[in-house]
């Protein structure tokens, strides 16, 4: 597959027809007037906890996986002691029962998480009136199973991560790409629209059929298709910092190990420019799953992740390729920072009014233990984040953590959320 | 009831020291009393609703409008069985759908779709213009029931109808009007959710269950006015229409999806080796070696004798020049290089499909071989044991073997961790069987310097048990066994029912097997009894969905 940047201009003329809202101060604005956004990052197979966890206080010293967020040091808040409890109840191998619980807060139940994901539970309100209520973009997540599903809609609901930057590109700034005519775009508009009713019919004539059984597909596939009619009536003008990304995609074929890298950087293009445009303010970026076989032989690497992550603690290559695997992740999460850091908004900058979440499904490979799994916040919330930090909170499930990203998303009035077994309050002391 | 009670207890305290279904007869007589046509047990059940799989939606687009579309760009299908299943949806992939549809539905001949648009020869001329409301009908109702698998209803029809009359309304041509509704109809949850029917229209069920596990595809117009008729109604009718469309060119396809999934072939399309350990593997090569096994699957199949055992110690194969070099097999040089020609093996290096370079790089690491990996699909796939979840925080950290010993010893290393070893030795000594064959399927005599041990073992099996030498051997011992002729049973189940067996389906697998081992292993028999299972199975509202074990299962493993 190639892309050239003619097609992605193409698609440039798309977003402008589409229309892109000015950015709307809402409810859950911040005081600058600037709306909140949520990115979660994740990575698999736990770390190399000395080189990641600084010793707690306000002015740590970065530890070598996090050096090369160095530039935006003042912006981090490193969370120490934080532990995946749901996922040491239910069934499940360990990184199913990992990758099920890290969003949800909750075990599996049956094959797939007991609940929705912080990151969709959030968005419901955050990025209600926006053309996409989230985006999920992936980097060779390959699989379908358990341990590569992350993101639930709802209770045994998995959501899927588009892993193609051009399909990805296409379904948020493309929609109505090469349409310059105002009449022509207001008539695929119309017959998009008649599709979709169409849809929706047959939908609830076999609902109807069924009678009740085995409705849960059907619903999901009616909220895509609401969901699909909202994107179709998103209007207004691009303007500002606002430009669909400029993806040079010549080549990189999205599941080719060597394209790795490149197509990080182009799904994390694609998710700064769809919060700069304030297109949702939700997104996550998915690496491989939680068996990654992964290799990274740019960085010297040349054996699969999952594999490494079974190093016994004494091996010190095995551990040694594990950090530079970890830090390589950083430099990546690092590109994406910069680029928030380097969009103005009023003021200051989109990472003002962003959190983003590194997150893990494992604190140590080699043991699959979910204790201490790596959580690093980034940004500011639009103030709601006190950064430039590493706490520890020595041994708390994380579902307190989750409890807390919606508060400081503006839900303000959340008091759990996943498994409220495992949520007696949120975190305090992040603000 | 009591029965699978106490199955299920068993299974409960089972751990490593018991397998999970290890028993190989595990789940006592649980068919329950009732009686079908064709058998003594009950009927086993499918749930009420599934979603075709992106294979099988591809494969529908391509026999309903001539269009292939590309399924890469879908959403992947959950695995997690072993088979892909159909058993949730999502925004993506219903987007998907849309995109899909759209472009099957530009470049469709719509003369082929519906014969009254055949001659349209101009765009919305009010002479000579062919394509008017009764054309769109026309097209509802007859290439409607293929695409729904059954006949239109009114309903539906005139929903479909609306959409046309709006489209011309809107100043749209007769043409791109009824492009639209195809448009409408290819990503109609109609297509794509498979609904097994009541008692009336039921036998139009049992003809897309057929068609979808026999050919991978929709039913034709053929099998859907057989239904029609009552030709599928009794398990005799079943069987002989099975063995029809067994025969059919078309079943190639659905065979070969089967292997595929088994063997997880498709690993090979994105699969990387370390170039220091093995320089010149590319994906040139890894096609190559996936053209061999669906070659050779091919030939046993469809020209061979069909027997499980020749799949697993046939002592020729298919190789292309340059698999032939990696293999160090001399094709002969007035030989097409493409092309993947027979050759007979040397038998006491390789056999049948466990000596493939294709299952032996998949089931490797990138820089080494792997006795884990090697000696887990023979004891997941092959003997149906599940292998259970590594425990949960496992006290000790695996050792660190010195890296310049060979992988054998390494390995031995890493099991000498009790907490390890429980389950390891259910994989490892089988494994190291494999050992004659490097990360890339290579065949080897030393390794680090030291000459290969090849000496395998497998413990906790039901009639397996004991030690063998290298792979033609353990294959030999494998082809023969009762308990990887039921194996093969549960795999083709799993695959036609989109489920994992239970203890309700013991009785009709426990037939299933009688019937493979009667025609002395030959998987087309197998195919036909699972066929006729398939189509007297009975859609059950209170089933849990396909693929919701009461846990995920261990093959879920990347």
């Amino acid at each position: 597959m190639s892309l050239s940047r003619r097609m992605f201009l193409g698609g440039l003329a798309g977003a402008a027809a589409l229309g892109v809202a000015p950015i709307v101060r809402m409810r859950t604005a911040n005081a600058n007037g600037f709306p909140r956004r949520l990115v979660v990052f994740f990575t698999p197979n736990g770390t190399i906890a000395r080189d990641f966890f600084p010793t707690p206080g306000d002015d740590f010293a970065l530890t070598p996986i996090l050096e090369p967020l160095r530039q935006y040091k003042d912006k981090l808040l490193v969370l120490d002691g934080l532990d995946l409890e749901s996922s040491y109840a239910g069934g499940g191998g360990p990184h199913q029962r990992a990758l099920a619980s890290l969003l949800t807060g909750y075990e599996l139940i049956g094959q797939w998480a007991g609940g929705v994901s912080v990151d969709q539970h959030i968005a419901a309100t955050v990025s209600k009136d926006r053309p996409f209520k989230s985006v999920e973009l992936g980097v060779q997540v390959r699989f379908a199973n358990t341990m590569s599903r992350m993101i639930y809609a709802a209770a045994g609901q998995p959501m899927p991560p588009q892993e193609s930057p051009k399909l990805a590109f296409d379904a948020i700034f493309g929609q109505i790409a090469g349409q310059k005519d105002p009449l022509g775009v207001e008539k695929l508009r119309r017959q998009r629209k008649s599709l979709l009713d169409s849809v929706t019919s047959e939908l609830a004539a076999i609902k109807r059929e069924l009678g009740g059984q085995e409705r849960e597909m059907l619903d999901t596939h009616l909220d895509a298709v609401r969901m699909m009619e909202k994107e179709l009536t998103a209007s207004g003008d691009p303007g500002g910092a606002c430009k669909p990304p400029e993806i040079n995609a010549v080549g990189v074929d999205p599941l080719s190990p060597q394209s790795y890298g490149d197509v990080g950087k182009q799904q994390l293009d694609i998710i700064h420019m769809a919060l700069a445009c304030d297109l949702t303010r939700v997104a996550s970026l998915q690496w491989s799953h939680g068996e990654s076989p992964v290799s990274f032989p740019w960085i010297g690497v040349n054996s699969g992740h999952h594999g490494l992550s079974h190093s016994g603690d004494t091996n010190v290559a095995g551990n040694t390729s594990l950090t530079k695997i970890m830090t390589w992740y950083a430099e990546q999460l690092a590109y994406f920072v910069g680029k928030l850091a380097a969009t103005p908004e009023g003021n200051g900058s989109l990472l003002d009014n962003t959190v983003v979440m590194w997150c893990n499904d494992l604190g140590k490979g080699n043991n699959h233990s979910r204790r201490r799994v790596p959580f690093l916040l980034i940004g500011n919330a639009g103030g709601n984040l006190r950064t430039g930090r590493a706490i520890d909170f020595g041994g708390k499930p994380h579902n307190q953590l989750l409890a807390s990203l919606c508060q400081v998303m503006g839900l303000e009035d959340t008091k759990t959320f996943g498994n409220p077994l495992f949520c007696p309050a949120p975190l305090t002391g992040l603000g | 009831m009591h029965k699978h009670l106490i199955a299920i207890l068993v299974l409960a305290v089972s751990g490593c020291q018991g397998i999970v279904g290890g028993s190989g007869n595990g789940g006592g007589s649980g068919g329950g009393t009732g009686s079908t046509s064709s058998g003594l047990c009950a009927p086993v059940t499918m749930p009420a609703l599934a979603r075709l799989t992106r294979t099988q939606y591809q494969a529908t687009l391509r026999d309903l409008v001539g269009v292939d579309i590309d399924v890469t760009t879908f959403p992947p299908d959950d695995d997690s069985l072993g088979f892909a299943v159909g058993a949730t949806t999502s925004a993506l992939l219903v987007k998907r759908y849309a995109a899909a549809a759209e472009t099957a539905a530009k470049q469709a001949d719509l003369g082929t779709v519906v014969g009254c648009a055949a001659s349209a020869p101009q765009k919305n001329t009010p002479q000579g213009n062919t394509i008017d409301e009764k054309c769109a009908r026309e097209m509802i109702v007859s290439f409607g029931r293929r695409a729904f698998r059954e006949p239109v209803k009114q309903d539906v029809a005139d929903r479909l109808i609306k959409l046309y009359r709006e489209a011309v309304a809107d100043g749209q041509s007769a043409e791109d009007a009824l492009r639209l509704v195809l448009r409408a109809m290819l990503q109609s949850p109609r297509l794509v959710y498979r609904r097994q029917r009541p008692e009336k229209q039921r036998a139009y069920s049992v003809a897309a269950r057929l068609s979808y596990f026999l050919w991978g595809a929709p039913p034709d117009e053929a099998l859907l006015s057989l239904a029609e008729k009552g030709g599928l109604d009794k398990g005799e009718q079943i069987a002989q229409q099975a063995r029809v469309m067994l025969a059919d060119k078309r079943a190639d396809r659905a065979i070969a999806d089967f292997f595929r999934q088994w063997l997880q072939l498709d690993r090979l399309d994105a699969i990387s080796k370390d170039e220091n350990t093995y320089p010149g593997f590319d994906s040139a090569l890894a096609a190559s070696m996936k053209r061999e096994t669906e070659a050779f699957v091919h030939e046993v199949l469809r020209s061979g004798d069909g027997k499980l055992r020749t799949l697993l110690t046939g002592g020729y194969t298919f190789v292309d020049a340059r698999l032939a070099a990696h293999y160090g097999i001399d094709i002969g040089a007035d030989k097409s290089p493409s092309v993947a020609h027979r050759v007979e093996l040397d038998a006491s290096r390789r056999a049948g499909l466990l000596t493939h370079a294709s299952f032996l790089a998949i089931n490797a690491n990138t820089d080494q071989s792997s006795p884990i990996r090697r000696g887990k699909f023979v004891r997941e796939r092959l003997l149906c044991q599940d292998l259970p979840a590594p425990p949960d925080n496992v006290a000790a950290t695996p050792p660190d073997p010195d890296p310049s010993l060979p992988t054998r010893q390494r390995f031995e290393e890493h099991r000498k961790d009790p907490s390890c070893k429980s389950c390891h030795q259910l994989m490892d000594p089988i494994g190291f069987g494999f050992e004659r064959y490097d990360g890339v399927g290579r065949y080897r005599d030393t390794e680090a310097g030291k000459p290969i041990d090849d000496s395998g073992s497998l413990v906790d099996t039901v009639d397996l048990d004991g030690d063998f030498r290298g792979v033609p051997d353990l294959a030999k011992k494998l082809a023969e066994s009762a308990q990887v002729q039921r194996c093969m049973v549960k795999q083709w189940f799993r695959y036609a029912f989109g489920r994992r067996e239970s203890g309700f389906d013991a009785c009709a697998i426990r037939e299933a097997q009688k019937r493979f081992a009667a025609a002395d292993g030959d998987l087309r028999e197998l195919i036909v009894a699972i066929a006729t299972l398939l189509a007297e199975a009975d859609a059950s509202g209170s089933d849990p969905a396909p693929s919701s074990p009461s846990s995920p299962s261990s093959n879920d493993k990347n």
